[in-house]
C-alpha cells in the first residue's frame, strides 16, 4: 500500500511540473502584454517599453523567466495580474468558494440524480424506466450546457404563462443570473452544471451495475434466498460503485473549476468567469494561475481516487 | 473490475488540460482599441429618437439644430445650470454591462477600458461636452472657455471655477489640468489615442490657478477633440494631483474618490459590479437616483432575460431581439449610433513612391504584408496599369454586395446600406459642407452584378479568385451573418470567399504588425446617438506610425490629404478638403463599406422614463450612459 501511494504521488507531482512547463510556454505564445496594452510600439519609447517588461519580468530569457516563475510557485506566489494589478491568488481565493458552492449544488444534483436512476435503470432494464433515464442521460450529455441555461433562464426565470383551465401561473420562479437571491440563485446554474454529469453517472452506474447483476457470485445470493433489496444494495452497488466513483471524483474537480460556460451564461462570479475574463484580456498570469489550479484539484481527486480503489478493491493495491 | 478506457484518470487529466489550453489558444486576448474619431467644426443638438417598438413609432426625431460657425478661433461662454431632482436622488437603478473592467485612476495608467468606464458612468467629466440641456451652450464640462490665439499655436483653457473633486480633494484648478495632461500622455502612457495631443503638444504653461496655455508645434485642427467627452480613447480626463500626492501612485490608483462627474464610485469590483452614487451638489446636473448599480453579465441572451424579467432595468441587446423584447413590456429605444462595417483589403502597404512621411520625419517603410500579385492591391504605383486593376477589382468588389438586402434580412431594419465612402454620413455632409451638397456627390454604394464581373474581367480576373476573409467578433453580434452574405454575393461574380472568425483582439497583433495580406470584415455595433459630423478626415489621417496601427490600411494618398486637412484655417479650406476625400475614397474604395447599423436598448419602463442621452463623440458612442440625465418616470 505505501509503495502504491509513493508511486501515485510522484506521478502527481510529474504531472504538475509538466503542466506548469505547459502553462508557462503557452501562455508566452498568447503574445506580449505590452503590445495590448500600450498599442503599437511607435508610440512608446524604447525605455519605456523595457520598463514595461520589467515590470511583468518579461526582459529575462525565458528558460530563466520559468524558473523565477517555479520559485515563486514553489512559495506560493502565483504573481500579479497584469491589468487589475492584485495578486492572481487573492483574485482566484476571491472567486473560488463562488465557483465551490456552484459546483457542490452541481455535483449533489449529479450523485442524487444520477446514481438512483442508474441503479433503478439497470435493475429494471428495458422498462419505461430505464428507456427514461438513458434519455435523460442522453439529452444531459446531448444538450450543450450554454444552451440549457438559456432555455431554462427562459423559462425559469423570465418564466411562461400556463393555463390549465381552472388556474394560471407563470414559472417565473428563479432569478435569470446572478448570485443575489439566495438559494433560489443556485437551482438554474446548478441544474445546467450538473445535468451532463448525472446523465454520467447514471450511464455508469447502468452499465457496472448490469455487469455486476450477470455476476455467479449474485445468481448465488440470489440462490440463497437472499432479498432483492439485499442482493441489489449489499452484494451488486458497491461492487458496481468502482467506475461512478472515479467518475465523480473527476466530476467534482472539473466541476469546481471548469464552469466557464455556466459561469458566463449565468454571470456568476466564479473562476469561470475569471478565466474567461483573463483569456479575454491576456492576462496570463491570472490564466496561469487557474489552469495550475486545474490542474491541481484534477491530479489531487485522481490521487484520492486511487486510494479509494485500494479502499473498494483490495485486488487494486497489488498492480 | 476493469475501469473503462475513458474513465482513467491520465487520460482524463490530459484531456481536461488539452480542454483548457485549447480554449485559451482559440479565444486569443487583449484590450479593445479604440478606432474613430470626429471633428469639432459644428455644433449639432439632437434629442435621442425614442421608438417603442410594439406601439409603432410612438415619438418622433426631432432636431434642434445651432447654427454656428467653425470655433477654433472663438471663445464660447457657457453657464451650466445645476437642475436637481424634485426630491434630491434617491432609488435605485440596476444597468447590465457585459464587462466590468478594474479601476485606474491615475492618469500614467489610464488604459482605455478603464476609461470608458469612467467616464460611461458619469463619474469623471471632461474639458466640454456635446450638451442639450441648454439650447445654445455646448461647454457645460470642467473648463470654462476656450480659445486659440491667431496663429492656433496655442490654445488657452480657462477651467471652471469651484468644481470638487469627490473625496474632499480640493477644487479643479490649472494645476490638475497640467499634471493629469502631463501624466496622461507619458512616455509609455496606457492612455490610448493619444497620437494628435503629444505630437502636437510643445509644452503647456499653468497661467494661474484657473488658467491654462497649450502650445502646439504646429495648427492642428483636431486637437481640441481630445478635451471633449464623452468617453472618447483619447479624451482627456482630470485627475486630482492633491490626491496622488497624498496617497502615493499606488493607492491613489486603488482609490475610488477623486471623480468630477455627477455620481460617485461608492464600489469596484471587477468582473462583478460597480456601484455609483449620486453627487446631491454637482455643478453640472444632480441625477434623479440616488443609487446606480453596474452587474456584469456578459451573455448577451442573459442581459436580454434579465431584462425581461426587470432584474436589470437598462441593458443594449443585439437588434434581432428588440421586437421580442418590446412585446415583454420593455421600452426600445434605437440608439443611432453610427455602427459601421466594412471589408478592409489589407496588403496596401505602400509608402514608398508617394514620398510620405512619419511625424519623425522618415520614410515609412513598406510592410511584410505587402504583396502586389494580389488582385486588390496590384502595385505601389498609381500611374500603373496594375494599380488601376486593382482599383477596378476593389469597385467590382464594393458593386457586388447586396447592402440593401443585409439590412432587411440580417439587421431587421436596424441600419442602412454603406454610401461609397462609409466613414461620412450623407445627411451631415449635406447639411455641414455645403460644398459637397453643391457638388451633388454621388453617395450610393450601387449593386449590380453584372457591372461587377465585367469590371473583374476588365482588370484580369474573368473568373474571379480566392481569399481569406477574417471576420472579427465581439463587436456587432451579427458580424458573421453579415460575412456569409458578402461571401454569397461575391461568389456570384466568382470571388471565393474563404471565412475565417476570431475575436477582435486576436486578429490584431497581426494587423499591427502589418502581417495579414488578406480581407478583414469589421463590423461595429451602433451604440448611442453620435455627433452627425462628417468626420472624413479623423478616419483617413489614422496612418501610421501613430495611429493606424489597428485599422488595417496605410492609403498614401489619404494621408496627403488629410495632412493639408490638418492644416486648415477656414471652413473653406476644411470643406475643399472633404470633397477631395470624398471623390478620392469613393473611386478608389480605400476599404468597401457594407451597412451602418443602429444600436438596440431595452429600458424597464417601470424605472426609466424621459432620458434624453447626449451626443457622444466620434469613436465609441455608446460609451456614455449620461444617467444623470434619466428621469423617472412620471
Amino acid at each position: 500500500m505505501k509503495r502504491f501511494l509513493v508511486r501515485r504521488a510522484f506521478t502527481a507531482v510529474i504531472t504538475l511540473l509538466a503542466v506548469t512547463v505547459l502553462v508557462f510556454v503557452l501562455a508566452r505564445m498568447t503574445g506580449d502584454p505590452r503590445v495590448l496594452l500600450l498599442g503599437d510600439q511607435t508610440q512608446t519609447s524604447q525605455e519605456q517599453w523595457d520598463a514595461w517588461g520589467r515590470d511583468f519580468g518579461i526582459d529575462k530569457p525565458i528558460a530563466i523567466q520559468y524558473v523565477i516563475y517555479l520559485g515563486k510557485l514553489v512559495r506560493g506566489d502565483l504573481g500579479d495580474s497584469i491589468l487589475q494589478r492584485r495578486p492572481v491568488a487573492e483574485l482566484i481565493w476571491h472567486r473560488l468558494p463562488n465557483s465551490a458552492q456552484l459546483a457542490g449544488v452541481a455535483f449533489a444534483f449529479s450523485i442524487v440524480i444520477g446514481i438512483p436512476l442508474g441503479i433503478v435503470a439497470a435493475v429494471t432494464r428495458g422498462s419505461a424506466w430505464d428507456y427514461s433515464s438513458r434519455s435523460f442521460a442522453m439529452f444531459g450529455h446531448a444538450a450543450p450546457s450554454f444552451w440549457v441555461g438559456i432555455v431554462l433562464i427562459f423559462v425559469f426565470a423570465v418564466g411562461v404563462n400556463v393555463n390549465l383551465g381552472l388556474f394560471e401561473f407563470k414559472t417565473d420562479w428563479f432569478p435569470t443570473s446572478r448570485k443575489e437571491a439566495g438559494l433560489l440563485s443556485y437551482v438554474l446554474p446548478g441544474l445546467t452544471l450538473g445535468w451532463a454529469s448525472a446523465g454520467g453517472q447514471l450511464r455508469l452506474m447502468r452499465s457496472s451495475m448490469l455487469e455486476v447483476l450477470d455476476a455467479e457470485y449474485i445468481k448465488l445470493a440470489r440462490a440463497k434466498g437472499a432479498s432483492r433489496t439485499t442482493v441489489i444494495l449489499k452484494h451488486a452497488v458497491r461492487n458496481a460503485f468502482i467506475a461512478p466513483l472515479t467518475y465523480a471524483g473527476l466530476t467534482l474537480a472539473g466541476l469546481v473549476t471548469g464552469t466557464i460556460v455556466v459561469e458566463t451564461v449565468f454571470a456568476w462570479p466564479g473562476l469561470g468567469l475569471l478565466s474567461i475574463w483573463a483569456v479575454n484580456n491576456s492576462d496570463y498570469p491570472i490564466l496561469q494561475g487557474i489552469i495550475l489550479l486545474v490542474t491541481f484539484a484534477f491530479v489531487l481527486t485522481a490521487f484520492i481516487t486511487d486510494v479509494l480503489y485500494a479502499f473498494l478493491d483490495p485486488r487494486i493495491r497489488f498492480t | 473490475m476493469r475501469v473503462p478506457v475513458f474513465v482513467r484518470p491520465r487520460l482524463l487529466i490530459l484531456f481536461g488540460c488539452l480542454a483548457v489550453f485549447g480554449l485559451a489558444i482559440a479565444c486569443g486576448g487583449g484590450t479593445k482599441e479604440v478606432v474613430r474619431e470626429v471633428p469639432v467644426d459644428r455644433i449639432i443638438e439632437k434629442q435621442v429618437v425614442r421608438e417603442v417598438v410594439k406601439e409603432v413609432a410612438v415619438e418622433k426625431q426631432v432636431f434642434i439644430e445651432v447654427e454656428r460657425p467653425v470655433v477654433i478661433t472663438q471663445i464660447i461662454v457657457a453657464t451650466p445650470t445645476a437642475v436637481p431632482a424634485a426630491a434630491g436622488p434617491s432609488g435605485t437603478l440596476i444597468v447590465a454591462d457585459a464587462d466590468i473592467a478594474f479601476p485606474n485612476l491615475i492618469p500614467c495608467k489610464f488604459a482605455y477600458d478603464p476609461q470608458q468606464q469612467v467616464h460611461r458612468w458619469s463619474v469623471f467629466d471632461t474639458a466640454y461636452y456635446w450638451g442639450f440641456d441648454e439650447p445654445g451652450i455646448s461647454l457645460i464640462g470642467l473648463g470654462k472657455s476656450w480659445t486659440y490665439n491667431p496663429q492656433q499655436t496655442v490654445l488657452t483653457w480657462k477651467v471652471r471655477k469651484g468644481v470638487a473633486f469627490d473625496g474632499g480633494w480640493g477644487d479643479v484648478t490649472a494645476e490638475d489640468w497640467d499634471w493629469s495632461w502631463n501624466s496622461q500622455h507619458c512616455d509609455g502612457s496606457l492612455h490610448s489615442g493619444i497620437f494628435i495631443s503629444k505630437s502636437y503638444t510643445k509644452e503647456t504653461r499653468v497661467v494661474d490657478e484657473s488658467t491654462i496655455e497649450f502650445h502646439l508645434t504646429e495648427p492642428n485642427l483636431f486637437y481640441l477633440y481630445k478635451f471633449s467627452g464623452p468617453g472618447e480613447g483619447g479624451s482627456f480626463t482630470i485627475f486630482s494631483k492633491a490626491k496622488s500626492d497624498a496617497l502615493g501612485e499606488q493607492k491613489a490608483d486603488r482609490n475610488l474618490t477623486g471623480g468630477t462627474g455627477p455620481f460617485r464610485f461608492v464600489k469596484w469590483s471587477p468582473g462583478d459590479e460597480i456601484v455609483t452614487e449620486a453627487r446631491p451638489d454637482h455643478y453640472r446636473r444632480v441625477p434623479e437616483y440616488g443609487t446606480v448599480r453596474i452587474v456584469e453579465i456578459p451573455e448577451a441572451a442573459t442581459q436580454v432575460a434579465a431584462l425581461m424579467a426587470k432584474e436589470v432595468d437598462i441593458a443594449e441587446m443585439p437588434t434581432i431581439d428588440a421586437a421580442r423584447v418590446a412585446d415583454s413590456g420593455i421600452n426600445v429605444i434605437k440608439l443611432l449610433g453610427d455602427g459601421t462595417s466594412q471589408i478592409i483589403m489589407q496588403g496596401r502597404f505602400c509608402f514608398g513612391p508617394q514620398g510620405v512621411l512619419d511625424d519623425k520625419g522618415n520614410p515609412v517603410p513598406d510592410r511584410p504584408a505587402f504583396d502586389p500579385s494580389k488582385p486588390w492591391v496590384g502595385s505601389c504605383d498609381p500611374d500603373s496599369q496594375e494599380w488601376e486593376n486593382a482599383r477596378k477589382v476593389r469597385n467590382a468588389v464594393a458593386l457586388a454586395i447586396n447592402r440593401q438586402a443585409i439590412v432587411d434580412n440580417i439587421l431587421g431594419g436596424f441600419g442602412f446600406a454603406g454610401a461609397k465612402p462609409g466613414f461620412m454620413f450623407k445627411q451631415a455632409v449635406d447639411q455641414y459642407v455645403p460644398l459637397a451638397k453643391a457638388a451633388g456627390l454621388d453617395w450610393e454604394s450601387k449593386y449590380d452584378s453584372s457591372a461587377a464581373r465585367a469590371l473583374l474581367s476588365e482588370a484580369g480576373w474573368p473568373n474571379g479568385f480566392e481569399v481569406l476573409m477574417r471576420v472579427t467578433t465581439g463587436d456587432h453580434p451579427l458580424a458573421v451573418e453579415m460575412a456569409e452574405a458578402i461571401a454569397k454575393d461575391l461568389a456570384v461574380i466568382g470571388v471565393d470567399v474563404k471565412i475565417e472568425t476570431l475575436t477582435y483582439t486576436g486578429n490584431r497583433p497581426a494587423v499591427v504588425a502589418r502581417e495579414n495580406g488578406d480581407w478583414w470584415f469589421q463590423a461595429d455595433s451602433g451604440g448611442a446617438p453620435s455627433a452627425a459630423f462628417p468626420n472624413t478626415e479623423t478616419w483617413a489621417h489614422r496612418r501610421n506610425p501613430e495611429a493606424a496601427f489597428n485599422s488595417g490600411w496605410e492609403l498614401p494618398e489619404a494621408v496627403v490629404l488629410s495632412k493639408v486637412m490638418e492644416r486648415c484655417e477656414t471652413q473653406q479650406c476644411l470643406d475643399e478638403g472633404r470633397v477631395a476625400m470624398f471623390d478620392w475614397w469613393a473611386e478608389d474604395q480605400g476599404y468597401v463599406s457594407v451597412v451602418n447599423s443602429f444600436g438596440a436598448m431595452g429600458v424597464n419602463p417601470d424605472k426609466v422614463g424621459d432620458w434624453r442621452q447626449p451626443l457622444g463623440i466620434g469613436i465609441h458612442p455608446g460609451n456614455r450612459f449620461s444617467l444623470e440625465y434619466l428621469q423617472k418616470p412620471k
